[in-house]
C-alpha cells in the first residue's frame, strides 16, 4: 500500500514536471549561451 | 535612472555624465556636473524637448540628449533614510552616499575582431560559461555579466566580433550601435597582439569615435613567443589609449587591465586623449566641410553626442547606414560633394581612400613602436597548413581524425563505461534483492535504472567526443575544416559561412540554429537552418554507442563515422533540392579567415569536459529520470489479468504480455502499420515517439521497454541482442538513420520557429520525418 501511494505521487510529479517543461520549451527556446534544451550551452 | 526618465515636476541629484568630446564638456559647461540638483520643470508637446532647472536657471534638452545624463531621485532619496542602516545619517550624507555608489559602475563593451579572444577574457573575468572556439563568429549577439573589483562594480557586455564598423555586416552595425546608443564608460579593445596591424584598423575607428577606450594586447605571450618587441606604452602616448598586454586563456594581466579601466573612467589615465587621424590635406578640409554642415543642423543646439568627424568620415565613406540616421539633406548633398571631390581627386573610391590612408596611419604607428622578431610561429602555422589543407589530403586527413575520434571515444571509453555498467548493474541487483515486492520496487528496478542507467553508461563516450571537438576547435583545426568544406559548400549552394552553424550542430543543434544569425542573406539563413538538425548531434551519440555495441561489436567507429556521414549527405541533398526550388538567390561572397595554430590550454579543454558531465548529468536527473518514469507508468498501467489457460506461462511471457496490453503497448501496436516497413518493431516505435522532445530518450525508453530473461541486470545492449522478435543489422542501422534524420529535438524546433517562422518549423518537422523514414526504408529494403 505504501509503495503505491509513493509510486502515484513520483508519477503525478513526473506529469507535473513533464507539462512544465513542455510549456517552457515551447516558450522559449533559448537564446545563445543559455539554451533550454539541456545542453547548456 | 536617465534624466529623460525623471518625471515632470520631480528632482533629483546628477551622478555620472555619459559620453565624451564636445558634448559632454558643454552639457558640464551648463552645469550638469556630478552632485548637482536637477529638476525636471515641463516638457514640450509631442514630449520632446524637456525643460529643466539647474543652478537657478532654465535649459531645454532633447530627450536623447536627456539620456546621457544618469541620476537619482530625490523620491529613491527619501525612501533610503528609512532604512535602518542610513538611521541617523543627513539627507546630504545620503546623497553624498547615492553619488558615490552609482559613480562606481562603470559599464564596459568589449569589441574586437572575431577570434582575438574576447569570450575567452569575457568568461575569464565574469566567471560566465559562453561557448568560446578558435574561429571566428561564435558569439552572436551581446551578453552582460557583472563583477565587483576594488569596490567597483563593472557591468561588462560581450558583443560579437567585428573587423570594422562600417554598416558592411548586422555584427558591425549592431556594434556600431551598441556604442552609439547605450554610451559605455568605457570600452575595452580586445586585440590579438600576434596580428596587430589588423586589428588596429577598428582602433583606428575607436579613435574617430572618440570613446573612452582602453587596449587590451591579448595573446601576448605569443608575441612575446615570437621574439617580436612592442613598446606598448609609446603606442598607448601615440594613440592616446592606454595599452595593457594580457594573456586571456591564462588571466595573466588583468589585474592591470581592470586598474587602467578604473583610471580611464575616474578620467586618470595619462594615456588618454582626444586625437585626430590625420586623413592629409586633401581630406581633411572635406571632413571639416561635412562636419561644419552636420553642426550647423539648426534643431539640434547641442553637439551631437556621437562625435561630428566620426558622422563625416562615415558619410564620405558612403555609409548609407549613418547617412539615414543623420537626415539631415544639406549635411548628406555636402557630402556627396566632398565625395566626388575627394575620388576626382585619387581616381578611386572614396572609402579604399580612407581605408588605405588609416592603415598607412596604423603602419606609422607600429613602425615606431613595434620590431618584428626572428622566430615565425605563422611559418610554422603555414607548414602544418601546407599539409592539413593540401587539395587531396586535406579531405582524407579529416575523415581519419573524425574516425580517430570515433575510436578512441569507443575504445577508451569502453573501460570506464564499464566500470559504470557494473555499478547500475549493482545497484539493481542490491535493489532487486532487499527491497519488497510492489508497485514502487518495479518503478525504480525497471523504471528509473532501466531508463535512467541505460544512459548514464554512455557519460565517458560523450565527455570524450567534447574532449576532442574542443580540442578542434581550439587549436583551429576546425576553421582549417571550414576552409576545406568551403568549395564543397559553394557547389550545394551554400554560404562558405553556413559551415560553421553547421559544425556547431555537431555539439547541440539549438546554439547551432541560433548561430545562422551571422548570415547576413535570409534565404542563406533559412537553408542552413533547416539542413542544420542533419548535423548528427551528441545527444544521438548513446544511441549509436548502443546499437552499434549491440550489432556491430567490431566496427562501431566506422559505423558511428558512416552514420554522421550519412546526415551530412542528406544535409546535402535537402540543400541541393531547397536551392534549386525555393531559395534561388545567389550566395554572398565571404572571406574566410583561417586563425594560426594554438595549443589549447589543460584548464579550457577540461572545463569544457567538465561542463559537458555536469550538463550530462543534469539531464539525467531531469528530463531522462521524468522520461523513464512515464513510459514506465505507461507500461505498467492497466495491469494485465492472465487469462484462463495462460496459468503455466513463464514471468519472461507474462511481462511481455502486460506490455503489450499496457497503455504504451497500444500506442505501440497503433503506429506499428507506420515503422512497420522499416523493418521497426512497436518498442522501436515509441522510443522514436519519446524521443522527439530530447533524443537521448530514445535510449532511456528502450532501456524501459527492452527486457531479458536474465536474473542479473544487463546492460542495454545485451538485451537487444536477446530482443524477441530479433533485430537484424540491417534494421539496427535503419533505426539509427531514422533518430539520425527524424523530428529534430523539440528544442531545436523552437529555435528554428524563433528564428524563422512557424512555417519552416512545421516544414523542417514534416519534411525531416519523411526523408527518415524514406531513407530507413530503403536501408532495410536493401540490407
Amino acid at each position: 500500500m505504501v509503495q503505491e501511494i509513493a509510486t502515484y505521487i513520483i508519477i503525478a510529479a513526473a506529469v507535473g514536471y513533464a507539462v512544465v517543461q513542455f510549456v517552457k520549451n515551447l516558450r522559449g527556446g533559448g537564446r545563445n549561451g543559455n539554451c533550454k534544451c539541456g545542453c547548456g550551452r | 535612472m536617465k534624466l529623460s526618465e525623471l518625471a515632470i515636476d520631480e528632482r533629483a541629484v546628477i551622478t555620472k555624465i555619459l559620453g565624451r568630446g564636445t558634448f559632454r564638456k558643454r552639457i558640464m559647461e551648463m552645469g550638469f556636473v556630478k552632485g548637482k540638483q536637477v529638476h525636471a520643470v515641463k516638457q514640450a508637446p509631442l514630449n520632446d524637448p524637456i525643460e529643466y532647472e539647474i543652478m537657478g536657471y532654465h535649459v531645454s534638452l532633447r530627450r536623447h540628449e536627456a539620456e546621457m545624463v544618469e541620476v537619482v531621485d530625490m523620491k529613491h532619496v527619501a525612501k533610503d533614510s528609512e532604512l535602518p542602516e542610513n538611521q541617523g545619517l543627513t539627507f546630504e550624507q545620503l546623497i553624498e552616499n547615492q553619488i558615490s555608489d552609482h559613480g562606481k559602475v562603470i559599464n564596459v563593451a568589449l569589441v574586437g575582431n572575431p577570434n582575438c579572444g574576447k569570450t575567452t577574457f569575457y568568461n575569464y573575468a565574469s566567471g560566465s560559461k559562453e561557448r568560446v572556439g578558435n574561429y571566428a563568429g561564435v558569439t552572436v549577439d551581446a551578453r552582460t555579466a557583472h563583477f565587483e573589483y576594488n569596490g567597483y562594480k563593472f557591468n561588462i557586455t560581450d558583443l560579437p566580433g567585428t573587423y570594422s564598423l562600417t554598416a558592411y555586416t548586422t555584427e558591425e552595425i549592431y556594434v556600431r550601435q551598441f556604442i552609439t546608443e547605450q554610451h559605455p564608460d568605457v570600452v575595452i579593445n580586445m586585440l590579438d597582439a600576434s596580428n596587430l596591424e589588423r586589428n588596429l584598423y577598428l582602433t583606428t575607428q575607436l579613435i574617430d569615435m572618440d570613446v573612452k577606450t582602453v587596449c587590451a594586447l591579448n595573446m601576448y605571450d605569443e608575441l612575446e613567443a615570437r621574439g617580436d618587441k612592442l613598446d606598448h606604452i609609446t603606442l598607448g602616448h601615440l594613440l592616446g589609449i592606454p595599452f595593457v598586454p594580457v594573456v586571456s586563456s591564462k588571466g595573466k594581466g588583468f589585474g592591470i587591465l581592470f586598474d587602467t579601466i578604473i583610471k580611464a573612467y575616474e578620467d586618470k589615465s595619462p594615456f588618454i586623449r582626444h586625437i585626430h587621424i590625420n586623413y592629409g590635406a586633401n581630406i581633411e578640409p572635406c571632413i571639416k566641410a561635412v562636419q561644419s554642415a552636420i553642426k550647423g543642423d539648426v534643431h539640434n543646439p547641442l553637439p551631437s553626442p556621437t562625435s561630428t568627424r566620426f558622422l563625416a568620415v562615415k558619410m564620405l565613406e558612403k555609409d548609407k547606414d549613418i547617412i539615414e540616421h543623420i537626415n539631415n539633406p544639406e549635411a548628406v548633398s555636402v557630402a556627396a560633394e566632398q565625395v566626388k571631390i575627394l575620388e576626382n581627386e585619387y581616381h578611386n573610391d572614396s572609402e579604399s581612400v580612407l581605408t588605405d590612408i588609416r592603415y598607412g596611419f596604423i603602419a606609422g604607428a607600429l613602425k615606431e613602436t613595434y620590431k618584428p622578431g626572428t622566430v615565425n610561429t605563422r611559418k610554422l602555422t603555414d607548414r602544418i597548413d601546407h599539409i592539413i589543407t593540401h587539395k587531396y589530403l586535406g579531405l582524407p586527413i579529416f575523415i581519419a581524425v573524425i574516425w580517430l575520434m570515433f575510436q578512441v571515444t569507443f575504445t577508451v571509453g569502453q573501460y570506464p563505461m564499464d566500470w559504470i555498467d557494473a555499478l547500475v548493474g549493482w545497484i539493481g541487483d542490491i535493489v532487486k534483492d532487499n527491497m519488497p515486492e510492489g508497485m514502487l520496487k518495479d518503478l525504480i528496478v525497471d523504471g528509473i535504472i532501466g531508463g535512467v542507467g541505460g544512459v548514464i553508461v554512455f557519460l565517458p563516450n560523450i565527455v570524450l567526443l567534447f574532449m576532442f571537438i574542443s580540442l578542434m576547435e581550439d587549436t583551429g583545426y576546425m576553421a582549417r575544416v571550414a576552409f576545406l568544406m568551403d568549395k564543397v559548400m559553394h557547389k550545394i549552394g551554400l554560404h562558405g559561412k553556413s559551415f560553421i552553424p553547421l559544425i556547431m550542430g555537431f555539439g547541440c543543434n539549438v546554439p547551432a540554429v541560433m548561430a545562422t544569425r551571422t548570415l547576413e542573406n535570409r534565404s542563406d539563413r533559412i537553408l542552413t537552418m533547416l539542413i542544420n538538425p542533419y548535423m548528427s548531434c551528441s545527444a544521438r551519440l548513446p544511441l549509436y554507442t548502443v546499437m552499434t555495441a549491440a550489432f556491430f561489436p567490431t566496427n562501431q567507429a566506422s559505423i558511428t563515422l558512416s552514420i554522421y556521414v550519412l546526415g551530412i549527405l542528406m544535409a546535402a541533398l535537402t540543400a541541393i533540392l531547397l536551392r534549386k526550388t525555393s531559395f534561388k538567390s545567389a550566395d554572398a561572397p565571404f572571406v574566410m579567415e583561417l586563425p594560426p595554430y594554438r595549443i589549447p590550454t589543460l584548464r579550457s579543454v577540461l572545463k569544457h569536459m567538465w561542463e559537458k558531465a555536469a550538463q550530462y548529468l543534469k539531464k539525467m536527473g531531469g528530463i531522462i529520470l521524468i522520461a523513464s518514469i512515464l513510459v514506465w507508468a505507461l507500461g505498467y498501467f492497466p495491469q494485465y489479468e492472465p487469462q484462463p489457460g495462460q496459468e503455466d506461462l513463464t514471468e519472461a511471457d507474462l511481462a511481455s504480455l502486460q506490455q503489450e496490453n499496457s497503455c504504451i503497448g497500444r500506442l505501440g501496436h497503433f503506429i506499428e502499420p507506420v515503422i512497420e516497413p522499416l523493418g521497426f518493431d512497436w518498442k522501436m516505435g515509441i522510443s522514436i515517439f519519446t524521443g522527439v522532445a530530447a533524443k537521448e530518450i530514445v535510449v532511456s525508453t528502450m532501456g524501459v521497454l527492452y527486457h531479458s530473461d536474465s536474473e542479473e541486470t544487463e546492460s542495454l545492449a545485451a538485451k537487444l541482442q536477446q530482443s524477441q522478435p530479433p533485430i537484424d543489422r540491417g534494421t539496427a542501422y535503419a533505426f539509427m538513420a531514422f533518430v539520425l534524420l527524424y523530428f529534430p529535438c523539440i528544442a531545436t524546433a523552437v529555435a528554428i520557429r524563433k528564428e524563422s517562422s512557424r512555417k519552416w518549423m512545421l516544414f523542417s518537422i514534416g519534411y525531416s520525418l519523411i526523408l527518415a523514414w524514406v531513407v530507413a526504408w530503403v536501408i532495410n529494403l536493401v540490407f
